[in-house]
């Protein structure tokens, strides 16, 4: 089964979307900020990617474009309160395959994950 | 003239900020959330901490800084039992269930912040066509009173007029569920100010 | 603690206000001090009490308006001097507590928060300006308080969220 990385700073998140993908049957591998992300990305080698934008340390843009310069074919969806239009267009030049602005749905994350693994 | 100007942008921002928290937060806590059309006013009186249950009642809430083409303040307090029954809706548990303000509820509580203080900075972004960041919430617990001065003393001391923006949010019983107090650096009201004109 | 006698009056000394006071049934209460900063005197001969709750260092040669009269550090201490020895207190037995100028928004904002520092130095400075020196001080930190005096012992007690009354 597809392994995901969950990236945001709130244990209440990494703990709410852990909850929702190995309820789902995913495994699950979580990190606190962008640079704890381009590390575990690196070791981990996870099938996808659910980034945070707002963390202490990195931010998600930051650590987005780390990981594509290190693997271009890597797949990350933003999972952000921060739906900017400039932002939203920032990440999408950056490589990031979806956008999704928090508070979002279980069935919403899934469904992106899922077409992530696809 | 400038500043009628500036007050009237910012509660047509404020407006569209209130429908994105509003949003947001009913995503979040499963119920309808209703937030009041936002007070935006130069200067602010501790009224402000009415909405909390006074100045000296205990809170708990977050604090977000705002950098980028605006820097500013975003504050959002709730009275301490109103935010841990946030927290209870947010982790789907029954109201009641956290008793007190522990890591995970402190996380919850600081991702409230993040999602509805995002949601005005967003607000303001989109409107007004500017790339703003917000800073990972700082927890706080504290007195409603030493909060909010505090916030509007470092504005004042930077000179110039403050400009708060106080949002109150009620849940579908009508009972008050927190209180948002937006304020932009001087430099930022100036700024702010130009694109009004 | 010692309790303040059971008809006590507690009058709230907003910010950028003072207030004095001989009515040993009064307590006068500065509520939520962030980073500003309550100022309590008491001469222990006339048994005048004093509260002013400071919001901004200096005025900067502002015009100070009346519904805030003690709003700055500099012109607030004066005044409430000033208005100490007009209610028959001395200046020379003044027993003066300061308390406040935390940054409540905690070190990591300690950067975009230096008020309450500003705050607690220009009271240093206007009170050494006048020859005082303060018999007690609770300063900085992170925690709101709450500072009260009790008029007719001149008793100072600072409180937070997080604990009770202790005196200063």
């Amino acid at each position: 089964m597809a392994t995901i990385l969950v990236v945001d700073d709130a244990a209440f998140m990494r703990m709410r979307m852990s909850k929702i993908l190995s309820e789902a049957g995913y495994q699950v591998v979580q990190a606190e900020n962008g640079l704890e992300a381009v590390a575990k990305y690196k070791s981990e080698k996870p099938d996808a990617v659910l980034m945070d934008i707002t963390m202490p340390e990195m931010d998600g843009l930051t650590a987005l474009k780390e990981i594509k310069s290190h693997d271009p074919a890597a797949r990350v969806a933003m999972v952000t309160a921060l739906g900017q239009q400039q932002i939203v267009l920032e990440a999408v030049k950056s490589g990031a395959k979806d956008f999704l602005v928090k508070p979002c749905e279980g069935e919403r994350v899934l469904a992106a994950v899922s077409k992530l693994c696809a | 003239m400038a500043q009628e100007a500036l007050v009237q942008m910012l509660t047509l921002v404020a407006r569209d900020g209130a429908v994105r928290a509003g949003r947001g937060l009913s995503g979040l806590m499963g119920q309808q959330i209703s937030i009041h059309v936002p007070n935006v006013r130069i200067g602010t009186k501790a009224d402000a901490c009415d909405a909390v249950g006074g100045e000296e009642n205990l809170v708990l809430g977050a604090y977000l800084s705002i950098s980028g083409d605006i820097t500013g303040h975003v504050m959002l307090l709730f009275p301490v039992a109103r935010a841990l029954e946030c927290v209870d809706l947010m982790c789907g548990q029954a109201p009641g269930t956290t008793v007190e303000p522990d890591e995970l509820a402190q996380s919850a509580v600081g991702e409230l912040g993040n999602i509805v203080g995002s949601a005005f900075v967003n607000a303001l972004a989109d409107d007004l066509n500017l790339i703003l960041h917000p800073s990972p919430p700082t927890i706080i617990h504290d007195m409603a009173i030493a909060l909010v001065q505090s916030v509007y003393a470092e504005v004042l001391s930077q000179g110039g007029d403050v400009v708060m923006m106080d949002a109150v949010f009620e849940d579908e019983k009508g009972r008050t569920a927190g209180l948002l107090i937006v304020a932009p650096d001087p430099t930022s009201v100036e700024r702010l100010m130009k694109v009004a004109a | 603690m010692t309790a303040p006698p059971s008809e006590a009056r507690r009058v709230s000394v907003g910010i950028g206000q003072l207030a004095i006071s001989r009515d040993p049934k009064e307590v006068l209460v500065a509520y939520g001090l962030g980073s500003c900063i309550g100022i309590s005197c008491y001469d222990p001969q006339s048994r005048v009490s004093g509260l002013a709750h400071v919001l901004l260092p200096s005025s900067d040669g502002k015009r100070v308006e009346d519904r805030e009269p003690a709003r700055f550090a500099d012109t607030g201490i004066d005044l409430l001097l000033r208005r100490l020895a007009e209610a028959g207190a001395s200046p020379r037995r003044l027993i003066v507590k300061v308390a406040g100028g935390a940054a409540v928004l905690g070190p990591a904002n300690a950067e975009k928060f230096k008020i309450g520092e500003r705050n607690a130095e220009a009271i240093r400075e206007r009170l050494k300006h006048h020859g005082i020196a303060p018999a007690a001080t609770d300063v900085g930190g992170a925690k709101g308080r709450t500072l009260e005096v009790h008029v007719g012992t001149g008793k100072t007690f600072v409180r937070t969220a997080a604990s009770p009354a202790n005196e200063l």
